[in-house]
């Protein structure tokens, strides 16, 4: 059996269902993100694990034990707050020991586990100060202390990246999952950050208005996204809504503007969807190629390493074509009379 | 500018100490009656005051009574903070509304309210009716000056100490007690020198062996001026000082550190 398993979990309030039938079961030691917009329950959903929000139906199953019935302190599930929720009345130290004393951890081991947390996330020095007097990303580490020092079965993460700078965020989230995996204890980590999901997490559990919309790996879900939401939320995509077609035995996407695609699609699939190419599979001929489409660049934005541009196809579509910038090869401009093409294998079919 | 703003802070601060100055001088004073400056040094004032039965009783039963009453006060004022200060309580402006009124009220409004009501249930003139006539009217203080603290509590503490296996026990007070204590402290010195201060309704509500230091005083001045009230005065204002200071530093300064 899985080491968490969350079996049919519903929250209503009132009228309006905030998490519905959501299934997983999350192996020891991996890192889960459950990833999606503002108010797609994530953060209730992990309320419901740490046992602040009791499910209106459905069990939390930790280690072979249910623990639905459990109130939070008996729980052994450790919780790093988004805005860290460190007692300000208290000293790193006493910060740590809080959950020990809780746990009537004798002083001697106390000392020991208190001096071995300190030096995980090297804080050692900072031991005797109060929270206020720590940067952003220190506080961040004493909540992490603080939970890691009572060797909790499940590490519960609520946007905790989300009060840092940009810099400091992306240091952490290599720092969480070094420890994370050091210590080879299992994470349910919830960010609405799609970036931070693909580089930190095992597996990707996306949410959309309370339900599972997809659960994978993060290519899995960048390259075979099942919905449009998915392929939306994760990365970008270009949109064609048509539908397949059969034309003189080969199968084709045709869409509304009349724009013709050929499709990489499953011998079933025909009928009504959407065709979805990520922009950075898309390549830039010359506007008279054949099976090239023609169009013009509107815009051009800069990315950094890559561009992006929006062209104006012949037939009416705007696609987003990113390019990564190459050595002694020029930027194109705006009003750049372009060909577009890209292959059949980078289509994604998406049934309506 | 600068100097007449001075000015005006200098008179309002003459105004405000001025009284305060002049009991003080007057309790020293060797005259029958109170007159400043006074004449010569003596003690005898405080040595009358503390040697007159009555007085040294009605200031033990005002100690009795405002301790009582300021614990009753603290412990339902806290509780009701709490509770007004999260969210998701029914009628909360209503109960916060209800819990206030009492200093809402005329004194003597109320004072006349609880002697009928008490009259029926048999409370007048006993320490239980004061008692409860005193809580009423100082919880509000509690209540007011505890809702700011508690208001400013950030409720993701209690979520994190519970997640630490805290009991409810000892997350409130290892966690929210600790927290919100500057504005219980306050709100009970404030309370304990309104319960100690109150006339009006005690005046109708105690009976001949109840009265307070406050009604003492009442009665004294009526028939006698000499400077035995400047001592007792004098007495309090040191009292005050030695209570409120050390609380009010303590407690009250380190919010704005």
């Amino acid at each position: 059996m899985a080491y968490l398993a969350l079996r049919n979990l519903s929250k209503v309030y009132g009228t309006a269902t905030v998490v519905k039938d959501f299934d997983l079961s999350v192996e020891a030691g991996e890192f889960v993100a459950l990833l999606g917009p503002s108010g797609c329950g994530k953060t209730t959903t992990l309320r419901m694990i740490a046992g602040f929000v009791a499910p209106t139906k459905g069990e939390i199953w930790i280690k072979d034990t249910n623990v639905t019935p459990l109130p939070p302190h008996r729980r052994n599930v450790g919780l790093v707050f988004q805005n860290y929720a460190l007692f300000p009345h208290m000293t790193v130290r006493a910060n740590i020991e809080f959950g020990l004393k809780s746990h009537h951890v004798e002083a001697a081991p106390m000392n020991k586990s208190v001096g071995s947390v300190l030096e995980l996330v090297g804080l050692t020095p900072y031991a005797e100060r109060y929270p206020r007097e720590l940067s952003g990303g220190q506080q961040q580490r004493v909540a992490l202390a603080r939970v890691l020092a009572l060797k909790p079965d499940l590490l519960l993460f609520d946007e905790p990246l989300s009060n840092l700078d940009a810099k400091l965020r992306v240091q952490m989230r290599e720092e969480i999952r070094r420890l994370q995996r050091e210590l080879g204890v299992t994470a349910l980590f919830v960010t609405h950050d799609q970036e931070e999901a693909m580089t930190m997490a095992d597996r990707i559990v996306l949410l959309e208005r309370g339900r599972i919309a997809q659960v994978g790996t993060a290519e899995e879900i960048y390259d075979h996204p099942r919905t449009r939401f998915v392929a939306g939320f994760i990365g970008t995509a270009n949109f064609f809504e048509g539908s397949i077609v059969s034309v003189a035995g080969r199968k084709v996407f045709r869409c509304k503007s009349g724009l013709e695609i050929e499709a990489h699609a499953e011998s079933s699939d025909f009928g009504a969807g959407t065709i979805a190419v990520r922009p950075e599979k898309i390549e830039f001929v010359s506007p008279d190629a054949t099976h090239a489409q023609p169009g013009v660049i509107r815009q051009a934005t800069q990315l950094g390493a890559t561009m992006e541009y929006a062209v104006d196809l012949k037939l009416g579509d705007r696609v987003i074509v990113q390019e990564q910038k190459r050595p002694r090869v020029a930027l194109r401009r705006s009003g750049e009379q372009v060909g577009l093409t890209w292959q059949a294998a980078d289509t994604i079919f998406l049934r309506n | 500018m600068k100097g007449a703003f001075r000015l005006v802070n200098g008179v309002i601060l003459l105004y405000l100490l001025a009284p305060i100055v002049v009991v003080i001088a007057t309790a020293f004073g060797t005259s029958a009656y109170p007159i400043f400056p006074p004449q010569g040094f003596t003690l005898k004032w405080f040595v009358h005051f503390w040697s007159t039965p009555e007085l040294r009783d009605s200031l033990r039963i005002s100690a009795m009574l405002s301790l009582t009453s300021t614990t009753l006060a603290t412990i339902i004022g806290t509780g009701s903070a709490l509770a007004l200060a999260r969210h998701g309580i029914r009628g909360k402006s209503a109960i916060s509304t209800m819990l206030l009124s009492p200093i809402l009220f005329p004194a003597i409004v109320l004072a006349l309210a609880l002697l009928v009501a008490f009259q029926r249930i048999g409370l007048a003139q006993t320490f239980t009716g004061l008692v409860a006539a005193h809580t009423l009217v100082i919880t509000p203080f509690v209540v007011r000056l505890a809702m700011a603290s508690a208001a400013e509590f950030d409720p993701s503490l209690e979520e994190a100490a519970q997640n630490l296996g805290a009991s409810w026990q000892r997350t409130f007070f290892r966690i929210t007690l600790p927290l919100i204590l500057p504005g219980i402290l306050a709100g009970a010195v404030f309370a304990f020198i309104m319960s100690f201060d109150e006339l009006v309704v005690t005046l109708l509500l105690a009976g001949p062996a109840l009265q307070t230091l406050p009604i003492r005083i009442f009665n004294y001045v009526q028939y006698s001026s000499d400077p035995t009230i400047s001592a007792i005065s004098t007495c309090l204002i040191v009292a005050w000082l030695a209570i409120g200071i050390p609380v009010y530093t303590r407690f009250l300064s380190v919010r704005h550190s």
